[in-house]
């Protein structure tokens, strides 16, 4: 692996970024306008219920963060797919690693900038003091979150470059899945029993059961903290192997080819 | 020294669960300095003997080396590829792309200003270097591709299809150009191409691809006498005895005869045969065979 060529790589997202208007949108309108209406909602519920508005609040602050730091690496993978650009990137000497590395890291730092306005709006326009009362807490799970999509960002890669340009969608599409049965609002045993043992191995279910714990209890389970933290690295261990596997394969069966022009 | 050793190179793909046989046994080498062109009509598999060349494909069977080397990142960072269908992030300036690339080469930042200033000039690309790559022109497109494509110096300069779409004076002076930086810097080429006078102008050697294989590889000369053939047309006052002249293989169209003649047939037998039949021959003309007729030739072949 060569630094200058990721760091080369960081530096063309950045041009992408300030160019594309469309970027700005995904990282900054949809976000910030879903915590306004959550954050409306539970200021407007304060007096009936006042865990839930809350609860429904900081949970989309957590979601909204792990989709845009797992979407934008992959929709970024397929924004050169589409623009034809993709061919040329590899075909100057980059690796699949330092490709995706790249991706990774860009995604991450905005995500993480936006993840903090997202905070900072709870926190000040909608009395989620909870978050401050707990940072540290909420610096492990906002650093769980982060391991988890990234996971699940080169697991996607690795999926779209096994299965075809035509499944570029996954990259926006897949993360919604994963959060059902990661059970953001509600507890695991709603599902039937033979979903169950596949919810708690879901990359977000430590964290959101983390998260109503320490709204309504005021404390979270250190088990969690440490199951969270072993699901989301075993995320990142597994997914990593796979996108190379399926890297090396695109260019047996011209996936890569395909994708790149 | 040989650049490029392809050796019983095949490849087969897969497209909506058919297969298609894009390479059989193909095998070339490329030498220190030239300029190799590979030639062949559609789906002939150019693009995918490039392809594998650039290590985003990879063949089924046989071997593929460059400079003496397995095919890798570090062969593809003194390599360059220029295409016909190029396309770069549609939202970057012609400017930053440049920038972007001169810094996956490693460029300092001191070099990447020298040398983009300096190709901006050499390929004309001046005026529109802050301009976004969506906006520019299929010609403009491709002079910041010659560009982009010798930022690293490049020992080796793929180039698929270069001229395509462009205006005729453009395409005459990339061709130079391609000629002058194989010239200037000894960058050995390998060219991909369907039209047949850019071939005969630029390339040292040939090799004509069809249907994923090679039917003939060399000079471009021993390509277009590989099958002997070449015309002679001959005028005359009057038709005489047109039977006899179809025996003997003329094609009558007015006063004209046409005939392929074979190799090792000569001219004056036939010139003679028709003095003897009484016609008066007017003029007599040859013509050798161009690439293009050898292209048809083969197209036909195939139909
Ligand atoms: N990724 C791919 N998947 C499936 N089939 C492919 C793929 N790439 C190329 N092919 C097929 O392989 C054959 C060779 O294609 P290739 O692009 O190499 O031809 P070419 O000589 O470059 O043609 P052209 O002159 O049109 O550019 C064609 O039949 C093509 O449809
Ligand atoms: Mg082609």
């Amino acid at each position: 692996m060569k630094w200058y060529k990721v760091q080369a790589l960081i530096y063309r997202e950045g041009r992408i970024f300030r160019n594309a208007k469309y970027r700005a949108v995904l990282f900054l309108y949809f976000p910030i306008t879903t915590i306004i209406i959550w954050g409306l909602f539970s200021s407007s519920v304060q007096g009936r219920a006042l865990e839930t508005g809350m609860l429904v609040l900081i949970v989309n602050v957590f979601w909204n963060f792990g989709q845009l730091a797992q979407s934008s690496t992959n929709m970024a993978m397929m924004d050169d797919s589409f623009s034809g650009s993709l061919k040329h990137i590899f075909v100057s000497g980059v690796s699949s690693t330092e490709y995706i590395l790249a991706r990774i890291i860009t995604s991450s730092l905005l995500s993480a900038v936006v993840v903090v306005l997202l905070i900072g709006l709870s926190v000040y326009a909608f009395q989620a003091t909870i978050l401050l009362a707990n940072f540290s807490l909420v610096v492990i799970l906002t650093c769980l979150t982060l391991i988890a999509s990234i996971g699940l960002s080169v697991f996607v890669a690795g999926m779209i470059l096994a299965l075809g340009k035509e499944y570029g969608f996954l990259s926006w599409s897949s993360i919604q899945i994963f959060v059902l049965l990661s059970a953001p609002f509600y507890s695991i045993s709603v599902f039937p029993e033979i979903i169950q043992p596949v919810a708690w191995v879901m990359p977000f279910t430590n964290i959101f059961e983390g998260i109503r714990q320490l709204i309504s209890a005021g404390f979270v389970d250190p088990t969690l903290i440490v199951n969270g933290a072993i699901i989301s690295v075993a995320y990142l261990a597994v997914s990593f192997p796979f996108y190379t596997a399926v890297f090396r394969h695109a260019k047996k069966n011209g996936n890569l080819v395909k994708m790149g022009s | 020294m040989n650049i490029i050793e392809v050796t019983n190179v095949s490849k087969k793909l897969k497209s909506k669960g058919k297969e298609v046989f894009a390479l059989g046994n193909v095998s070339f080498n490329v030498k220190k300095g030239e300029i190799f062109g590979l030639l062949g009509p559609n789906g002939a598999g150019k693009t995918t003997m490039v392809n594998i060349l650039l290590n985003v494909l990879v063949q089924d069977k046989g071997t593929v080396s460059v400079f003496g080397k397995r095919i890798g990142t570090d062969t593809l960072e003194k390599m360059n590829l220029v295409s016909g269908d190029i396309r770069f992030q549609w939202t970057l300036s012609s400017k930053q792309i440049l920038e972007f690339y001169g810094r996956i080469y490693g460029l300092t930042k001191k070099e990447r200003e020298k040398r983009i200033s300096k190709l901006s000039k050499l390929f004309e690309i001046d005026h529109f270097m802050n301009r976004r790559f969506s906006y520019l022109s299929t010609g403009e497109r491709m002079r910041l591709n010659f560009a982009k494509a010798m930022l690293n110096k490049p020992s080796l300069l793929l180039l698929d299809e270069p001229t395509l779409g462009l205006d005729p004076d453009i395409a005459i002076k990339v061709r130079e150009e391609i000629k002058r930086v194989n010239k200037k810097f000894g960058t050995t080429i390998l060219l991909t191409s369907h039209y047949m006078n850019e071939v005969e102008q630029l390339c040292d050697r040939i090799a004509f691809m069809d249907n994923g294989e090679i039917a003939e590889i060399g000079s471009v000369r021993k390509v277009l006498t590989s099958g002997g053939l070449f015309d002679m047309i001959v005028k005359v006052t009057k038709v005489k005895k047109p039977l006899e002249l179809r025996a003997r293989g003329f094609k009558i169209r007015g006063k004209t005869l046409r005939k392929q003649l074979k190799p090792g047939e000569s001219l004056s037998t036939n010139l003679s045969f028709l003095s003897r039949n009484g016609i008066q021959v007017l003029d007599v003309e040859t013509k050798r065979p161009t690439l293009e007729d050898y292209f048809v030739r083969v197209a036909r072949r195939k139909a």
